[in-house]
């Protein structure tokens, strides 16, 4: 669920470079709360289980956006509530991992 | 352009040979601005030649590497941005003056280009923690609305021809660069569809600057000293820029303040709409942050392929992947599913 590099990804090349400024601490950061978060996509991966079956990240997201191409979050369709509540749930999960000040 | 010996003399000795004089100190000092492009000040001693005396110059060049791969390569070259930023100068508006083109990739080892260096300050966070400015806002609706007004056609046939549509244009550009992503983007999708189904009557076409916002323009002393970066302008709807000014990013933080961080959108809105003769249509405009959301959610995702697949290892770069989340969030709250 989480977006590319992943906070291991930028701490390891924080550390490579040898950097130790503010963008090193970011990368630091964000690696610290992706592990502190644990699983925390697992009920937003469990809702798109159920609706897809199982199948990895990526299977599950090329699923969810097919659907959306073809409509699924469009007004009137039976299933936007319930899709806008689960990108809304992975959205902020992935926000409170990369830039929790953005939530304000 | 590293600091080294031999590409200085080089570099001195194209600056001799085109301007006619001898140069007697040359003093580059890297510059940070710049996401794509780089750029060096150059703090010059010159003897005769048409630039006698003490001068203070930029330079700037490509990049490591480029925004984008193949034909999905974003922006134009030194050369052609040159011409235009001559040919804006020439129409009066704020820009560095553009001195000395170089195509030649023997002297630094890509092509760049000279102009005067503007005083002031670009970062756009410092700029934004400088407090409100209504008169810099204003400044910047105007100068904008003066640029929507050029009629430099005749002079820009190098820059790519005008679309007959350029929302529909953008879409199918932006379309483009999310499908050939390696990641799928479900939001993203979702904002091709909405901006697909809302998408307004065609506006005629501007030149655009396509990249006008805070962080891309100079201020000395509280005042626009000029507005930077051409490399993205081209024949577009002029609610583009409006609303790529006022879209969320480019505020810093400053989230009452949607005029670039730096003033409430109406101030920006009236300065422009007092230049252009024209309303500003909130519905329009609305619709075009929308499109800002998506291009910026775009651009993220070539900035990060930049470290993950061409090799520039930068973490500016690499955290810049990061940031789709921010742009996800905001395409939500835009379309209603926030």
């Amino acid at each position: 669920m989480r977006d590319r590099p992943s906070g291991a990804e930028l701490a390891a090349l924080a550390e490579a470079l040898g950097e130790e400024g503010p963008l090193a601490a970011r990368c630091r950061a964000v690696q610290a709360r992706e592990h502190d978060a644990g699983d925390a996509f697992a009920a937003c991966r469990a809702a798109l289980v159920a609706r897809y079956g199982a199948g990895e990240d990526r299977f599950l997201l090329e699923r969810l956006a097919a659907d959306i191409r073809g409509g699924a979050l469009d007004d009137g369709s039976a299933d936007r509530e319930a899709l806008s509540a689960l990108l809304r749930a992975i959205t902020r999960q992935k926000l409170r991992e990369s830039n929790p000040d953005y939530l304000g | 352009m590293p600091r080294d010996l031999t590409v200085d003399r080089k570099l001195a000795d194209f600056i001799a040979t085109r301007t006619g004089g001898e140069v007697r100190a040359l003093r580059p000092t890297p510059l940070l601005k710049g996401a794509v492009l780089r750029h060096w000040r150059l703090d010059l001693d010159l003897r005769g030649g048409r630039f006698n005396g003490s001068q203070c110059w930029v330079l700037r060049a490509d990049g490591a590497t480029p925004l984008g791969m193949g034909p999905l390569k974003i922006g134009m070259a030194r050369a052609p941005e040159f011409a235009l930023q001559r040919a804006l100068f020439a129409a009066g508006m704020a820009v560095a003056q553009p001195l000395v083109m170089c195509c030649d990739e023997s002297v630094i080892g890509v092509p760049f280009y000279l102009m005067r260096f503007l005083p002031g300050e670009s970062d756009g966070a410092a700029i934004v923690a400088a407090g409100r400015n209504d008169a810099l806002a204003a400044a910047l609706g105007g100068e904008l609305a003066r640029l929507h007004a050029l009629d430099l056609a005749p002079r820009l046939r190098f820059l790519l021809p005008p679309p007959a549509d350029a929302a529909a244009s953008r879409l199918a550009e932006l379309a483009r660069w999310i499908e050939a992503d390696d990641d799928p983007h479900p939001i993203a999708q979702w904002a091709l569809r909405w901006l697909a189904r809302h998408q307004p009557p065609p506006a005629p076409l501007v030149l655009c600057h396509g990249d006008f916002r805070t962080g891309n323009y100079r201020v000395a002393e509280g005042k626009l000293a000029g507005v930077l970066d051409w490399d993205f302008a081209g024949w577009s709807d002029p609610d583009e820029d409006i609303a790529w000014f006022c879209a969320k990013p480019w505020r810093f933080g400053a989230k009452d303040r949607d005029a670039g961080g730096i003033a409430p959108r109406e101030v920006f809105y009236r300065a422009y709409e007092m230049v252009a003769g024209r309303r500003i249509d909130p519905v329009r405009i609305h619709y075009w942050e929308v499109m800002a959301a998506l291009r910026w959610l775009a651009i993220a995702l070539k900035q990060r392929d930049r470290y993950a697949k061409q090799g520039e290892r930068s973490l500016d770069l690499a955290l810049t992947g990061r940031r789709v989340a921010e742009c996800e969030h905001e395409i939500l709250a835009l379309t209603g599913l926030g």
